[in-house]
């Protein structure tokens, strides 16, 4: 696969926070006291931060948004074996008849 | 269905088990007899030719009910006809018999890494406007991404110092773009050829405290098939030709352990858009680019976390033993 130069973080356009503002902000009030080579220094790092926050801002929400919701994994507390053997096992062991699930691809992976 | 209250209620008077089909189908070891056995000749309906559906079964394997349904009303029936034929069932016929199953069995959780790096994989269509705080659309798709002990050390610099920037060696990119970043939301997909992907992703170092050591995870994939099918004969070939693409931003944080050689964290957002369809995917002729996105996470221990990737039988890791 070809290869590309290392390049931001974040490379897909984020939203920027409240916290991320301010901190963006308080980097502008600062540099207006400073000299011009301290305040480019105080801006870079306050638009590092903002950057940062702001990217982990966005994978908090999209994490939030594709995982499934507690509905969604409802099934889940059904309490799956994971095989044929290790149902009929533990059906023989606990005297109960065996509830199989059965899928071309595994039912508890991706079907 | 299985999320249905009634559904899990009901299932509470049995022990529950799922397994896929090809394996118990074809294999030679006494489990996989035994299920032939059970389903066969006397098959009463469970997914036709391959044997997908719910079935009810004694200990002993015999069978008790079976249907291949997925409405809620359907399987509450089910489970009751098959507890009633359970509760009708002599004793002498309801039991394993000694050593029925107890010959070793090689499957593919065999060969699931469990100290290297397992994560578990949701992918969904994301809304259009790029909005996370929309409600999201079902349905959300699981699998399982799986790299060794010795590869998930590859995700991070021998000497991992602050600052530092590592590039992902290419094949356990190419392994995510072609088996993981793939449109299986709404059905099975078939994974891309390893000329058709490319990408990068990055690691850089942001911080270390003795062994334990903060990456910052970036970089971009690209999976284009033009059509033709480039991976010879296997069980994914697929009649006709399907063109598709995936092309994806990469964005994560993680942390590694390096007394144990391993990650106690990695989160991955994979975000972008798809286009085109498989003919299995559920796309049903919506070739049209859309948005998607995956998120990928150190998956727990319950057994349902141990199930091989969906394209395992295919996956490019010498590490992995078939099953026999």
């Amino acid at each position: 696969m070809p290869r590309k130069e290392p390049d931001v973080i974040c490379s897909f356009a984020q939203p920027i926070t409240s916290r991320a503002r301010a901190i963006t902000l308080a980097g502008l009030v600062l540099t207006a006291g400073l000299a011009q080579v301290a305040s480019a220094q105080v801006a870079q790092r306050a638009s590092s931060a903002a950057r940062s926050e702001a990217s982990a801002a966005s994978l908090d929400a999209w994490r939030d948004h594709i995982r499934p919701c507690e509905a969604e994994r409802a099934w889940e507390r059904i309490g799956w074996h994971a095989s044929f053997a290790d149902g009929l096992r533990a059906a023989n062991t606990e005297r109960r008849p065996l509830l199989l699930w059965m899928m071309n691809g595994h039912p508890l992976g991706c079907t | 269905m299985f999320s249905n209250e009634q559904v899990i209620e009901a299932a509470r008077s049995f022990v529950p088990a799922a397994d896929e089909t090809w394996r118990l189908q074809h294999g030679e070891d006494a489990e996989s007899r035994m299920f032939r056995e059970m389903v066969n000749p006397e098959h009463t309906g469970a997914g036709g030719g391959t044997r997908q559906g719910i079935y009810i079964v004694a200990p002993s394997g015999e069978l008790l009910a079976a249907a291949n349904v997925l409405q809620v009303d359907k399987a509450l029936e089910l489970f009751a006809r098959g507890k009633a034929a359970w509760d009708a069932l002599p004793d002498s016929r309801r039991w394993l018999a000694d050593g029925a199953i107890d010959e070793p069995v090689l499957r593919w959780e065999t060969s699931c890494p469990v100290d290297g790096l397992v994560l578990e994989q949701f992918s969904r269509d994301l809304p259009a406007d790029g909005d996370p705080s929309a409600a999201p659309q079902p349905p959300v798709q699981r699998d399982h991404a799986w790299f060794s002990h010795v590869e998930a050390r590859r995700f991070l610099p021998d000497d991992p110092r602050v600052g530092d920037t590592h590039e992902v060696p290419e094949a356990l990119v190419a392994r995510l773009a072609r088996f993981h970043f793939v449109d299986a939301v709404k059905g099975q997909v078939q994974p891309f050829a390893s000329e058709e992907v490319s990408g990068t992703l990055r690691a850089r170092v942001v911080a270390r405290d003795g062994d334990s050591v903060d990456l910052a995870l970036s970089g971009e994939t690209a999976g284009v098939a033009k059509g033709p099918w480039l991976m010879g004969e296997n069980a994914w070939k697929w009649p006709g030709e399907h063109p598709r693409a995936m092309r994806l931003s990469l964005l994560g944080s993680a942390r590694f352990d390096l007394s144990t050689g391993a990650f106690t964290r990695f989160d991955l957002l994979a975000r972008g858009t798809r286009h085109g369809s498989s003919g299995l995917n559920g796309r049903n002729g919506d070739d049209d680019e859309g948005p998607i996105g995956f998120w990928l996470q150190r998956a727990g221990s319950a057994p349902a976390d141990r199930v091989a990737p969906a394209f395992v039988d295919v996956y490019d890791a010498e590490w992995i033993a078939p099953p026999r």
